[in-house]
């Protein structure tokens, strides 16, 4: 005589109907809480936020070909994000109020810079040029910052040529 | 600040976090500071912490500095770079190396209570990358200018509006604006209604929202004159308002168009 392996089908089953009928009366039960279909209320608090994310240019280091009057371009990006009310971008020149330097040499026009569809600015002023304005919240807004530095006579020193820029995120709520 | 804008905040503030700590989309990576806001009574003390953030792949020169606000006449605030609040709120970390990945919580200390009960202004984090001497061309740093409000215990809501400016380009045509003077020590956005009277023409409409200094004075744009006002003497009348009281009630001011 075969042994019989025990067929676990009824017995899953019965395990289930066991667990329906408890489940059955939990509900029923006075002491039990009615499950109840609503919303709950989730939140907290998250303290204001201001970040920069910025990649460094390329190019712009040296100018070969400065024998005749040319332009030489440059971009980089730059992601904001802010939970402020206000929050503007600008860009300024740490350096020869907008020039580029070769040590003593300094490149005669300003190094220029403009957001994407915006006219270019010469850097140079004091605070600077305010590439973006926005009013309300922001996650990681990129802004593609070009650079241009057009170059009008020779050059006796074509390089290398260096400058620091300044990318400055502001609460603009006082 | 209301609940939607308040919401879209909070999602912001969590996306951030993620958005930072993620490999950095745009390869060199980024300078945070959390809160962007620090605001406390003026008790001597301790009125806040800022928790600087390198998530950049490099380690950053980092210097802290609390400075005052110097807000141009059409009300644009920027930090003086000529003055410091060092005398008034210290700092236990205002310069420091900060690693990639690292963070940095500095600790805000009110040293003594301000002459006007309040004070405004900012806290200027500047992040410094390594100079590399063989890297030619431009290189970035990075700035992030946060606010610092010292409430005032008893506040006092003055401004005065004394006087007007027209800025002409052509007959009849210009903007009119009139000057308004923080005088109190609050800094909570002002707003109103102006209604211009002369002879022959009047112009009724709102003073647009402005945050004003204490100190300082903003010139708000009233109206656009778009050929309404005939040559001759006006009186603008103005009443101001801030959080919802009233703070100027039918201030008169005179004014020319010729």
């Amino acid at each position: 005589m075969k042994s019989r392996t025990p067929n676990r089908q009824p017995s899953a089953l019965a395990g289930l109907a066991i667990l329906i009928a408890a489940l059955a009366l939990c509900g029923q039960s006075s002491a039990a809480q009615p499950f109840k279909r609503g919303s709950v209320r989730v939140g907290g608090t998250v303290p204001s936020f201001l970040g920069l994310v910025v990649t460094q240019p390329n190019g712009l280091g040296s100018f070969p070909d400065s024998h005749a009057a040319q332009s030489y371009a440059s971009s980089f990006e730059a992601a904001v994000t802010s939970t402020d009310v206000v929050a503007q971008l600008s860009v300024t020149d740490e350096g020869q109020y907008g020039h580029m330097t070769s040590g003593t040499s300094v490149l005669p026009l300003p190094l220029q810079i403009a957001a994407t569809g915006k006219h270019f600015a010469s850097l140079g002023a004091p605070n600077g040029v305010v590439l973006k304005h926005w009013t309300g919240p922001i996650a990681a807004k990129t802004t593609v910052i070009r650079l241009l530095q057009r170059i009008a006579a020779p050059l006796a020193v074509t390089g290398p040529y260096h400058t620091t820029l300044l990318v400055t995120v502001a609460s603009g709520t006082p | 600040m209301n609940k939607s804008v308040k919401a879209v905040a909070a999602i912001i503030g969590v996306f951030a976090s993620v958005a930072l700590a993620a490999p950095q989309a745009l390869g060199s990576g980024g300078l945070s500071i959390s809160p962007s806001i620090v605001e406390s009574g003026a008790t001597r003390g301790v009125i806040g912490t800022v928790s600087v953030s390198n998530t950049s792949n490099v380690t950053m020169r980092i210097t802290a500095t609390v400075r005052p606000w110097a807000q141009a006449s059409n009300g644009a605030v920027t930090p003086n770079a000529h003055r410091v609040l060092s005398s008034e709120i210290s700092l236990d970390h205002s310069a420091f190396s900060l690693a990639a990945g690292q963070k940095q919580t500095i600790t805000l200390k009110l040293l003594r209570t301000p002459a006007n009960g309040a004070l405004y202004g900012n806290i200027d984090v500047i992040g410094v990358p390594p100079t590399n001497k063989a890297r030619n061309g431009v290189t970035v740093s990075y700035q992030l200018i946060g606010s610092v409000r010292v409430l005032p215990s008893k506040a006092r809501e003055k401004f005065s509006a004394t006087t007007t400016a027209m800025r002409e380009s052509g007959s009849g045509h210009g903007e009119l604006s009139v000057g308004i003077r923080n005088t109190g020590n609050t800094i909570d956005p002002i707003s109103g209604t102006f209604h211009i009277q002369g002879a022959l023409a009047s112009v009724s409409g709102v003073v647009p929202s402005e945050t004003i200094v204490p100190g300082a004075t903003v010139f708000a744009p009233l109206t656009r004159i778009h050929g309404q006002l005939p040559h001759g003497n006006y009186t603008a009348t103005l009443t101001l308002m801030q959080n919802r009281s009233t703070i100027l009630r039918n201030v008169r001011l005179k004014f020319k168009v010729s």
